[in-house]
């Protein structure tokens, strides 16, 4: 298991490394990161100077030393866009946000996932089966940003039950969550009734229905602890997809103040340092969060290789 | 994802005891003819999966033949015109069945012209990064050895990146257009066809009937593309029909952050972004392109579980020990 | 490791992910009561106002940037003030200055002045103020540099008065005076003012919450009397559609940039003609747009009467061929819109034998109201004239390099021009300047008069030269003008304000019931 863990962090490092290079290299491509800068008013000098201030006259290889050794000395480096605001703090004020909306969408989907495909894969083939398999295939066939303008239309503004962008009080969290649990929702119940109607096949469940054990407990106690396996491993990845970025159109769409939106505010901006450090931190917890469930995965059967 | 060993094996054996058919009688376009009609009988079976091919063949029409099925030029405007509701809607008119947008546009025209973008971005990402991630697959298992694993440690690596994040940033580096998209799209979507294709490969190579193959000196390109191959298809059927769902939502996505295709080119995600600004009054902008999202990728989807449930014979005992009533009848 | 119990270590490492996720999450509950802050000291009711982006810094004299402008305009003050038309009037002066020579100007300072942390408002934090921007821009660390970089100094008289000098005759000072906030002498030598503003204005800064809002509280000891409002709380949202959401849910009482279509759907909305003016800047050196035959005619090939009146519903005015607004110093009242003409439009065009002759139409979406329907409008009209025209919406940055390459002008770029501290040297100095950022022509007779005018003190000769200069350009078709469109504010009922022609958001001029 030590060696195994060794590998997977030194693996881990690899990746850290090369969406750094990756980053640093096509965004110095961008060519002028200073006509964002400054004003449509700027002139020819004023850019030069700003550009020499910031270093992007100097050689790739030497700005990316430079860049190196000074994440080393823990200096992330100052926003462009939010002028003189080191880009660490403005990561740190985004992701609790998303975090936030990651945690209630994806519990979300899990409340709504497992009761409906335990109660498909009972039942497969009959109508209610095919209801619930039909709606999970719309849910995640549905555009995200385009369910959430429409909830936005019905709940925020037709009905005027939920605010519809912001963050704030618990309200504010309902509509985004929502959108961002359906699809998962959807992908993760048609994995609980594929694992469970698995389960419920096999020979113990139907010796334990033989002997005439309650079809509940027979469910709840055996069926539904060793289906949960796959269930959780798409539950992990999820947490990962919804970590690397996936949450950009949830939080445009509902103007929440996460990860993402700060994302697409740093790409709109062209704030390169700001997008290095997002993309670092998304990579960073990307992969934590692998090795974690790795490992994790490797616990439950040793058998498993890594690759 | 992996396939079971003992299930490739015994249909490479029926496969190979059917050249060898081949070889003795000439009966093979007949049985060809008969699995064809078989497998569209079980399409029919599978209610929703046949609504959604029948959807996705509607779609093609309307790509291919828009100029002809579509009533005006999606982008023949008239800012008089600017808009109209449905046909059904007070103030609406049957010329402009869907209404028309903010320049006067007709909005059925754009959702049949916009139908185009996507199908040409989901074919060709699932070509270009099926044809590579195949490649790539196919390399990594039959040589093995340090290919292999310098293949499957870059195949980790990418795999582990923030896709969608670069997608966005190279995207605003290089220019949003179609092209960039694609290639963007192929770029983050190969390494799931490597995989699974070096899965098969591995698990096949193995088998009694391809070491015969090669012990008798068949080539390795032979084995590849006689034996291996084959046994891919059922397997990547259903990916790259999966796969093509997951594009045309990305491209969607993307072109509804500004990002993906740009006008005066017209895609669905587009459309939708740029009714955003008129839900409140002209909710037909965003609605109509939207619905048209949802509905072709939920065909393209339903089309994959039947898939899913033909080409693994192991799902479709699923649903027959089940106690289902008809095999493919789930949906 | 049994399997049982290695089963249970895959579910404790996935809920404990979650789990850390909703135990930071958590931690960061303690900014939910965004609206219940800056209740307001004087007991005034508080109000929400949605704005389009957010502030990048809150340092009034580093950054241009309009997130900024809103909340700043109310915290800090500056020498001279506009009336809500537009006219000059005195702020923390006392009155108008009077030029002592030709590069020397004398402000009288109004008494009584407190900032917010309670120091007196004298000559020096005048000296302060102007002595700190020209630090700034001579290190370059200030966007503000384009208003005033004429700046060489400022001196106190006497506590109540202050001279200030400038490089050469500067007729633009007055106006560059109501742009400069006044900070307090104690923040002369401070590098960033962002995290603690302190000005002399109705409102003072409670707190920043990134990415979230920002909170101000009324100034009851304000020496113009307290202000009605009793507290702002200013939200960030991009989306026009979603702030209009959020004003009908009743969560905002004030947005900006209301699209025309909405006006009937706000509660209440409010509009002023205001600065912006959207306009097709054409390459007059280069390519198709080099024959004036051509300008005049893709002009006369748009409707701006149907512009006006579908694409921006009445909430806008056709422009008279000028980009300036008429409250502007400079307006050229004879000048007249160029009507729309298709069949002169396709004669001339013919004429010049650009008849099916490509021609580049360069433009943005998603930045200025209504861009990109405006450039697609224009396109369409082009095309209806004779010209292949091959409309290029832009990604903002590749849009800006288009805007900013000096080297090769695209046949028409569009940009919507403003106009911030009302003056005519704003907007001919960099559209119609030779040189200046974004302007495409080289006549020199044009740029040597908006410079002469620049450096005239006398307005009246000041005006004569501006309205020669817009002749000029008006005469070349340098520019397709199109309109110039209202500032529309959406409104809570509760909320009473009439906007203003600059566009600022005083809250002390807003009341609420």
């Amino acid at each position: 298991m030590g060696r195994f863990v060794v590998r997977r962090i030194a693996q881990g490092l690899l990746v850290v490394l090369g969406v750094t290079v990756t980053v640093f290299v096509v965004t110095r491509m961008v060519g002028d990161p200073v006509k964002f800068v400054l004003p449509l008013e700027a002139t020819h000098e004023e850019r030069e100077a700003r550009r020499h201030e910031l270093g992007f006259d100097r050689p790739i290889v030497n700005q990316f030393g430079s860049y190196i050794g000074d994440l080393a000395k823990g200096d992330f480096g100052d926003s462009l866009w939010q002028r003189g605001r080191s880009t660490m703090d403005i990561v740190g004020d985004a992701l609790p946000k998303t975090f936030q909306l990651v945690a209630a969408g994806l519990l979300l989907a899990l409340l709504l996932a497992l009761p409906l495909g335990i109660l498909a894969a009972t039942r497969p083939g009959r109508a209610l089966d095919r209801l619930l398999v039909t709606t999970s295939l719309l849910g995640l066939s549905v555009p995200q940003f385009w369910l959430g303008l429409i909830l936005i239309i019905v709940f925020g503004v037709e009905l005027g039950w939920l605010p519809t962008a912001g963050t704030g009080t618990w309200k504010h969290l309902v509509l985004p969550s929502v959108t961002l649990a359906l699809p998962a929702a959807g992908r993760m119940a048609m994995m609980v009734r594929s694992s469970m109607i698995d389960e419920l096949n096999k020979q113990y469940v139907k010796t334990a229905k033989a002997k005439g054990m309650p079809s509940v407990r027979v469910v709840g106690m055996h069926a539904l602890r060793n289906g949960s396996i796959p269930v959780l491993t798409l539950f992990g990845w999820e947490v990962i997809r919804a970590l690397a970025g996936y949450t950009v159109i949830v939080e445009t769409v509902f103007n929440w103040p996460g990860l993402g939106q700060t994302a697409i505010q740093a790409i709109q901006r062209q704030d390169l340092f700001l997008l290095q450090t997002i993309v670092l931190v998304v990579a960073v917890m990307v992969v934590v969060v692998n090795i974690l469930i790795d490992i994790a995965y490797r616990a439950v059967d040793p058998r498993i290789q890594v690759a | 994802m992996a396939v079971p060993t003992d299930e490739l094996s015994a249909r490479t054996a029926e496969e190979e005891s059917a050249q060898l058919a081949e070889d003795l009688l000439a009966g093979r376009p007949y049985e060809q003819r008969g699995a064809l009609r078989g497998l569209f009988g079980e399409l029919w079976q599978d209610k929703a999966g046949f609504l959604g091919m029948a959807f996705l063949l509607l779609v093609l029409v309307c790509a291919v033949f828009a100029p002809l099925v579509a009533p005006h030029s999606p982008s023949a405007q008239s800012i008089s015109e600017r808009l109209q509701p449905p046909a059904w809607s007070d103030g609406g008119s049957w010329s402009h069945v869907l209404g028309t947008d903010n320049l006067g546009r007709d909005v059925l025209s754009r959702v049949i012209h916009g139908s185009r973008i996507s199908l040409i971005v989901g074919v060709s990402v699932v070509a270009l990064a099926g044809a590579f991630g195949v490649l790539m697959g196919l390399i990594s298992g039959y040589k093995g050895g340090r290919t292999d694993r310098w293949i499957m440690g870059f195949v980790d690596t990418q795999v582990a990146f923030p896709g969608l994040l670069l997608a966005l940033i190279i995207l605003a580096v290089v220019g949003p257009s179609m092209g960039a998209v694609i290639i963007v799209l192929a770029i983050n979507g190969w390494m799931v066809y490597a995989r699974i294709t070096r899965g098969v490969v591995l698990s096949v190579k193995e088998t009694p009937y391809v070491e015969a193959a090669e012990i008798v000196g068949c080539r390795p390109r032979r084995v590849v593309l006689k034996h291996i191959l084959p046994n891919l298809m059922s397997a990547l059927s259903t990916l790259a029909v999966l796969e093509f769902a997951r594009i045309i939502l990305a491209e969607a996505a993307l072109s509804f952050l500004g990002l993906g295709i740009q006008p005066p080119q017209t895609s669905w995600g587009l459309d939708v972004a740029n009714g955003r600004d008129y839900i409140f009054g002209s909710w037909w902008l965003v609605t109509f392109p939207g619905i048209a999202i949802a509905l072709t990728v939920l065909a393209v989807n339903l089309v994959a579980s039947w898939l899913r449930v033909v080409a693994d014979p192991q799902e479709r005992e699923k649903r027959f020990a089940a106690g289902a009533t008809a095999g493919a009848q789930h949906g | 490791m049994t399997v049982r119990t290695s089963r249970r270590w895959l579910v404790v490492t996935v809920l404990a992910v979650v789990l850390a996720m909703v135990a930071v999450a958590c931690g960061d509950d303690d900014d939910s009561g965004g609206n219940a802050t800056g209740a307001g000291s004087s007991g005034g009711k508080s109000i929400t106002i949605a704005l389009g982006s957010e502030p990048t810094s809150l340092d009034p004299q580093t950054v241009d940037d309009g997130g900024e402008r809103a909340i700043s305009d109310n915290v800090y003050e500056t020498l001279l003030t506009r009336t809500p038309q537009g006219e000059l009037a005195p702020g923390l002066a006392t009155a108008l200055p009077k030029q002592v020579d030709d590069t020397t100007w004398e402000f009288t300072l109004r008494d009584g002045v407190k900032f917010h942390d309670g120091a007196s408002f004298g000559a020096d934090d005048v000296v302060a103020s102007v002595e700190r921007m020209i630090k700034l821009i001579k290190d370059e660390k200030t966007d503000q540099s384009g208003f005033f970089s004429s700046l060489t100094g400022a001196k106190k008289v006497d506590d109540r008065t202050v001279q200030i000098t400038t490089d050469g005759p500067d007729g633009v000072l007055p106006a560059r005076m109501y742009w400069l906030k006044i900070i307090p002498k104690s923040a002369k030598d401070k590098a960033d003012l962002s995290d603690d503003p302190d000005g002399t204005g109705p409102y003072k800064f409670v707190e920043f919450k990134h990415g979230d809002h920002i909170s101000l509280e009324a100034n009851g000891d304000y020496w113009d009397g307290a202000p009605k409002v009793g507290g702002v709380t200013y939200k960030f949202i991009e989306e026009p559609g979603t702030r209009l959401a959020g004003l009908l849910s009743g969560e905002y009482d004030l947005i900006t940039n209301l699209q025309p279509e909405d006006v009937d759907r706000a509660p209440k909305s409010a509009q002023v003609q205001g600065q912006e003016h959207p306009v097709l800047i054409l390459d007059a050196d280069d390519g198709i747009t080099k024959d004036v035959r051509v300008r005049q005619a893709l002009n006369y090939a748009v409707d701006k009467d149907s512009l006006v009146k579908d694409l921006y519903g009445g909430y806008a005015k056709v422009d008279t061929g000028q980009l300036l607004s008429p409250s502007i110093l400079g307006y050229n009242e004879d000048l007249k819109p160029y009507a729309y003409d298709a069949a002169k439009a396709k004669d001339l065009i013919s004429q010049a034998g650009a008849a099916g002759k490509p021609i580049t139409i360069v433009g943005t979406s998603g930045r200025w109201l209504k861009d990109r329907e405006l450039v697609e409008a224009v396109a369409g009209y082009w095309k209806a004239a004779g010209l292949d025209v091959k409309t290029n919406i832009m990604e903002f940055s590749a849009y800006l390099d288009e805007l900013f390459n000096r080297s090769a002008r695209a046949d028409s770029i569009y940009v919507s021009s403003s106009n911030d501290i009302l003056d005519a040297d704003r907007q001919l100095s960099t559209y119609y300047q030779a040189g200046g950022v974004g302007s495409s022509n080289t006549n020199k007779d044009l740029s040597d008069l908006i410079t002469q005018a620049r450096q005239t003190t006398d307005t009246d000769q000041r005006a004569k030269l501006y309205n020669e200069a817009l002749k000029m350009a008006y005469d070349q078709a340098y520019f397709v003008w199109l309109v110039n469109n209202q500032d529309i504010y959406g409104m809570s009922k509760r909320l009473t304000w009439t906007p203003r022609v600059d566009a600022k958001l005083l809250v002390k001029e807003m009341s609420v019931s």
